[in-house]
C-alpha cells in the first residue's frame, strides 16, 4: 500500500476496524509509548522459559481498540521466528460469542491445531486421528448428526474426504456456532465424557508436538483471540458469564497440553479470583499521551509514536495544512489507536483537498459529542474521582467506564488511569476534569 | 426540499459515502421517519452512487439475516450493484427503550456478528434515533467501535414544531383510544422527540412538558405503570423548572392515578391532595373537578361510599357549570358505580344511561367501553345473564380494538363472573385465567387478588379442595402485600372453610 497523498486516499488508509498483519510496514513499535510494555517480547520470553513438560498459560486484556490483535499478530510472528508452531484462532469467526462455553473453546483449539498441522503436512498419527474421529462420532454426535456428516463426506471428494477428522471438527464447531438445539446436545455429551475428551485432545496435541520436534520446531502455541468480546450477562447464581468461563472453568481452559494465550474481557481484571486461576494475566496499556501528574505533562515518546502511526499511512505534508492539527489529534485520542484513526476519518469528512486546523477542531468536537452521549449522569462522580486520583476503583461502575472507554488505563511502573481527554472538549467534561 | 440547518452534516456524510470502499460502518441519526425519508432523497440526489435500502422487519431479533438476504439473496431479481451503499432502517423497532430484554437480544446479535457484517464488504449506514447511541455503545460495544462516522440530523424548524404539535394534540381520551400498534409507534416518536428538545431554555422545557405528558399517558393506558411513573416524575421536574403551577398539579394528579392503579391508595390520596391544593390556590376549576372526581374514586375503591358520593357531587357541580361533557360522563359513570355497589340498581342504570348518551354523542370509545362494562355488571347482579354477556362483549370489542389491556382484563374477569353464575365453571376459569395473565403483566395486584378469589370460589363449587385453598392463599398473599387487612382475614376464613369441611 502506498502512502496516502490525497484526502480520498487518507480516508482509505485509516480503518478503525482492521488489525495490522505482522509484516505490515505501517506497524509502529509502541513498547516505549505504552510505558515500556512489549507484549510480544514478554510473552515469548515467558513461553521460552517454561520448562518442559509444563506449558505456559497466559491471559491478556486491554481496551477495545488498543491494538491487542495487532500485538498478538506480532507475538505470533516473533514466536515463529524463534521456531515455534503457532496456531492463531480468531474465536469470533469460529464460535458464537453470545453463548460461549469452555467446551466450545476446547473444541475450537482441537480444530485450529489439527487444521494447521494438516495444512503443514504434519502426518499426525493415523490411528490416533481415526480413534478421535470415531470417538466423536460415537460419543458426541447424535444419530441424525452422524448421518449428516456421512452424507457430507460422500458428497465431497476433496481434502475433506481424505481427512475425516477435519470434517468432523468443522461439523461440531459449526453446530456449536449455529446455536441450534444440537449445540446443547453436543455440549451435554462432551461434558459427560469430559475427562476422556481432554485426554484425547491432549493425545492429539502431544502427537503434533512430537512431530514438530522431529522437524526441529520448538513447541506448540495457541493464541485464542477475540474471547474478550464474549457477551456479558449476569447468571442466576450471581456470577457473570465472564467469571463462569475464566474463573469457574479455569482448570479446563488450562488443561490442553500446549502453550496458550487467551484474550479476556477487561472487566475481569477486577475479579479477585482470576489471579489464583491464571497467575499470568496482563493488561495491554493504552499508549500514554500524558503523565499522571497534576499538569498532565505531555509524554513525548507516546505522542511521537502516535504521530508516526499517522505518518506511516499519510503523507502529512501533502494533506494537512501543517503538522499542528496532527499533533492535536494525537493529544485528544488519549492513546486509543482506534480513536486516532477514526478522528482522521472524521477530519476527512470536513475536507475536500486539504485538512486545516479548523477541520480538525470540528472533527474533535464531533467525536467529543459522541463520547458525551455515553456519559450517564450517575457516572459523573466516578469520573471526577478517577480524574483526580488517576486510579480506577475495582467496582462494577468503573468496569463499565473502562468498557465504554470513558476511562483509559495506562502504565508507568504501575497501572494508572485517567478520563478520556476528548471529554475535555465538552462542557460536562470540563466540569469533570476541572478546566 | 431543503436540508435546513443540516447542510454541513449532509455534506460530511456525502463525502464519506463517496469515499467509502468495501466495508465501512456509519450511523445516521434522525429521530423522525418522515424527515428521514426527505433527507434520504436529498442524499440520493447528490450521491452519484446507487443506494440499496433495507428495512428490517420489526418482528426480527437479529438484523443480520434480512440484510444479508437483501444483499446476497437468491430471490433478488436484480443483483445489488458493486458500488452500492446500503441504507438500513428499523433498528429502533428491535431495540425498544421500554423492553430491555428484547433490546439486549438484538444488541448481542449485533455485537458478536460484527465480522459477518464486515464480510458483507459494503458501506453500511444504519439510520437510528438518538436514544439508540448509548444502547449501541454500551451493549454492542465491539460493533459500535468499528464505526467510521456518525451523522446527526436534528429536525429543522418548522418541522420539529409540526411534529411536536401532531404528536401531542388531543387529550387523554383520544390518545388512549388508539390501537396498540399506533400507541407503540407514537411512544417511539415521542421518546425520540425528547432528544430534539434537550436544552433547559423555556421553549425546550415547554416542548418536553407536552411530550412527557403524552408519553406518560400512553404508558398509563397500556398498563406500563413503571414507565408511566418515570415519565410523570420527569414531567414534575420540568413543570417545577418552568414554575408552571397548573402543570405541577397535573403531574401530582397523574402520579396519583398510577399509585391508585397499583393499589397504593394512601400514596395516591397524598398526591391527589397535593394537586387539589395547588388547583384551589390558582383557581383552576376544571382541574379542581378532576381532583374531586379522582379522590372520590379512591374512596369508592376503599368502600367509603358516602365520602365518594360527596366528592363526586363536588365534581359534578363544577362540570355542569362548565359544560364539561366528557368530564360529566366520567363522573356520572362513577356515581352509577357507587349506587351499584350499594345495590340501588335503578339509580345506577339511570346514571350509566346519562353517561352513555354523552359518550355516544361525542364518540368517546374508551368511555363507552367502561359504561358497557358497568351496565353488564348490573345485569349480571340482577341475574339477566344474556344481557350481561351482551354488554360485556360490546366492551370487549372496543377494548381489544384500542389495546386497553387493563380494561380487557377487567372485562375477562367479569365475563368469568357471568359464566360462574350460570354454572359453566370451565368457561369461567378460562376467562379468569385470561384476566389474571393480563393483570400480572400490568402489575395490577389488587385485581389479581380479586381474580384469584373468584377462581377460588369456582374451585370451591367444583369441590376441588386443593385448588380452592391454593387460590384463596394466593389471593390472601396479595392482599397482605397490599396491606388490606380486612381482605386478608376474609381470605383466611375462606381457607379455613375448605380445610375445616
Amino acid at each position: 500500500m502506498e502512502i496516502a497523498r490525497t484526502v480520498d486516499e487518507a480516508y482509505h488508509a485509516c480503518h478503525p476496524e482492521i488489525p495490522l498483519e505482522a509484516d505490515d510496514f505501517r506497524y509502529v513499535d509502541l513498547t516505549e509509548a505504552r510505558g515500556g510494555f512489549d507484549l510480544a517480547e514478554v510473552f515469548s520470553r515467558r513461553i521460552r522459559r517454561t520448562p518442559s513438560p509444563t506449558f505456559h498459560k497466559q491471559l491478556v486484556t486491554g481496551h477495545r481498540g488498543c491494538g491487542k490483535s495487532t500485538e498478538l499478530k506480532q507475538l505470533k510472528a516473533s514466536l515463529e521466528k524463534l521456531g515455534f508452531f503457532v496456531v492463531y484462532i480468531d474465536v469470533e469467526d469460529v464460535l458464537d460469542l453470545g453463548e460461549i462455553e469452555y467446551l466450545d473453546v476446547l473444541v475450537s483449539i482441537a480444530k485450529g491445531v489439527y487444521e494447521k498441522a494438516n495444512d503443514c503436512g504434519l502426518d499426525v498419527h493415523r490411528k490416533l486421528v481415526e480413534e478421535l474421529d470415531k470417538w466423536f462420532a460415537e460419543k458426541v454426535l447424535t444419530e441424525e448428526q452422524r448421518q449428516d456428516v456421512e452424507r457430507a463426506l460422500r458428497a465431497e471428494c476433496g481434502v475433506g474426504a481424505k481427512v475425516p477428522l477435519l470434517r468432523m471438527l468443522a461439523v461440531i464447531t459449526g453446530q456449536i456456532k449455529s446455536g441450534s438445539s444440537r449445540r446443547v446436545e453436543i455440549r451435554r455429551r462432551l461434558e459427560r465424557e469430559l475427562s476422556v475428551f481432554i485426554q484425547r485432545l491432549n493425545a492429539l496435541l502431544e502427537d503434533v508436538q512430537v512431530r514438530l520436534a522431529k522437524r526441529g520446531k520448538k513447541g506448540l502455541v495457541v493464541i485464542a483471540d477475540g474471547l474478550e468480546k464474549m457477551h456479558y450477562r449476569e447468571l442466576p447464581d450471581g456470577q457473570s458469564t465472564h467469571s463462569k468461563l475464566f474463573v469457574e472453568h479455569a482448570e479446563q481452559l488450562k488443561a490442553p497440553h500446549c502453550h496458550i494465550v487467551y484474550t479476556v474481557p477487561i472487566s475481569l481484571v477486577f475479579n479477585v479470583n482470576l489471579g489464583d486461576a491464571f497467575p499470568n494475566t496482563d493488561v495491554l496499556p493504552m499508549v500514554k499521551v500524558a503523565e499522571p501528574n497534576e499538569a498532565r505533562t505531555p509524554y513525548e515518546p507516546g505522542r511521537k509514536a502516535l504521530f508516526e502511526i499517522i505518518s506511516r499511512r499519510i503523507n502529512i505534508e501533502a494533506i494537512f495544512e501543517n503538522e499542528r492539527p496532527v499533533w492535536k489529534l494525537v493529544e485528544v485520542c488519549g492513546g486509543s489507536v482506534r480513536d486516532l484513526l477514526r478522528l482522521v476519518r472524521f477530519a476527512c469528512d470536513e475536507a475536500d483537498e486539504v485538512i486545516t486546523e479548523e477541520h480538525v477542531e470540528r472533527a474533535v468536537r464531533r467525536m467529543a459529542r459522541e463520547y458525551d452521549y455515553l456519559v450517564h449522569e450517575d457516572e459523573i462522580p466516578y469520573l471526577k474521582e478517577i480524574a483526580q486520583k488517576r486510579r480506577v476503583p475495582g467496582d462494577e461502575a468503573s468496569a463499565r467506564l473502562l468498557q465504554k472507554r470513558l476511562v483509559l488505563e495506562y502504565l508507568n511502573d504501575e497501572r494508572w488511569a485517567d478520563v478520556h481527554p476528548i471529554l475535555r472538549k465538552t462542557p460536562r467534561g470540563r466540569e469533570i476534569l476541572g478546566g | 426540499m431543503q436540508i435546513a440547518n443540516c447542510d454541513f452534516e449532509a455534506l460530511r456524510m456525502l463525502r464519506a459515502l463517496r469515499r467509502a470502499k468495501g466495508f465501512a460502518l456509519y450511523f445516521a441519526v434522525c429521530n423522525v421517519p418522515v424527515y428521514r425519508a426527505e433527507l434520504m432523497e436529498e442524499i440520493r440526489r447528490n450521491l452519484r452512487r446507487p443506494i440499496v435500502e433495507v428495512a428490517i422487519p420489526s418482528d426480527a431479533d437479529d438484523p443480520y439475516p434480512p440484510i444479508e438476504e437483501a444483499l446476497n439473496g437468491r430471490t433478488n431479481s436484480h443483483p445489488v450493484p458493486e458500488d452500492a451503499i446500503v441504507f438500513i432502517y428499523g433498528l429502533e423497532h428491535l431495540i425498544p427503550s421500554a423492553d430491555l430484554e428484547r433490546a439486549r437480544r438484538t444488541l448481542s446479535h449485533l455485537n458478536r456478528k460484527r465480522s459477518a457484517y464486515r464480510r458483507l464488504g459494503r458501506p453500511l449506514v444504519f439510520w437510528i434515533p438518538l436514544y439508540l447511541i448509548p444502547f449501541l455503545a454500551g451493549e454492542a460495544p465491539d460493533f459500535w467501535d468499528w464505526h467510521s462516522g456518525l451523522y446527526e440530523f436534528p429536525l429543522p424548524e418548522p418541522v420539529r414544531g409540526e411534529v411536536l404539535t401532531r404528536l401531542t394534540e388531543g387529550d387523554y381520551r383520544t390518545a388512549s383510544a388508539l390501537p396498540v400498534e399506533e400507541k407503540m409507534e407514537q411512544i417511539r416518536l415521542l421518546e425520540s422527540l425528547l432528544d430534539e428538545y434537550r436544552g433547559d431554555d423555556i421553549p425546550s422545557l415547554r416542548a418536553r412538558k407536552e411530550t412527557l405528558r403524552r408519553l406518560g399517558e400512553f404508558y398509563y393506558s397500556l398498563g406500563e405503570y413503571d414507565a408511566a411513573l418515570k415519565s410523570f416524575r420527569e414531567l414534575l421536574s420540568v413543570t417545577e423548572k418552568l414554575g408552571d403551577r397548573a402543570g405541577l398539579a397535573e403531574s401530582y394528579n397523574n402520579i396519583g392515578l398510577i399509585y391508585k392503579a397499583q393499589g397504593d391508595y394512601e400514596l395516591a390520596l397524598e398526591y391527589h391532595r397535593k394537586a387539589l391544593a395547588i388547583r384551589k390556590e390558582i383557581g383552576d376549576r376544571m382541574g379542581l373537578a378532576e381532583s374531586y372526581n379522582n379522590i372520590g374514586a379512591i374512596y369508592y375503591a376503599q368502600g367509603n361510599y358516602e365520602w365518594a358520593l360527596e366528592y363526586y357531587e363536588k365534581a359534578l357541580a363544577i362540570r355542569e357549570e362548565n359544560g364539561d361533557r366528557m368530564g360529566l360522563s366520567t363522573t356520572y359513570n362513577n356515581v352509577g358505580e357507587v349506587y351499584r355497589a350499594q345495590g340501588d340498581y335503578g339509580q345506577a342504570l339511570e346514571y350509566y344511561r346519562k353517561a352513555l348518551a354523552i359518550q355516544e354523542e361525542i364518540g368517546d370509545r374508551a368511555g363507552l367501553a367502561t359504561t358497557y362494562n358497568n351496565i353488564g355488571e348490573v345485569y349480571r347482579t340482577q341475574g339477566d345473564y344474556e344481557r350481561a354477556l351482551e354488554y360485556h362483549r360490546k366492551a370487549l370489542v372496543i377494548r381489544e380494538e384500542v389495546g386497553d389491556r387493563a380494561g380487557l382484563a377487567v372485562t375477562y374477569n367479569n365475563i368469568g363472573l357471568v359464566y360462574r353464575a350460570q354454572g359453566d365453571y370451565e368457561q369461567a376459569l378460562r376467562y379468569y385465567e385470561k384476566a389474571l395473565k393480563l393483570f400480572e403483566i400490568l402489575g395490577m395486584r389488587l385485581e389479581m387478588a380479586v381474580t384469584y378469589h373468584n377462581m377460588g370460589l369456582v374451585a370451591l363449587a367444583q369441590g376441588d379442595r386443593e385448588r380452592t385453598s391454593e387460590w384463596f392463599r394466593q389471593s390472601r398473599d396479595l392482599y397482605r402485600e397490599l396491606r388490606l387487612e380486612h381482605e386478608v382475614v376474609e381470605e383466611e376464613k375462606m381457607m379455613e372453610r375448605v380445610s375445616g369441611s
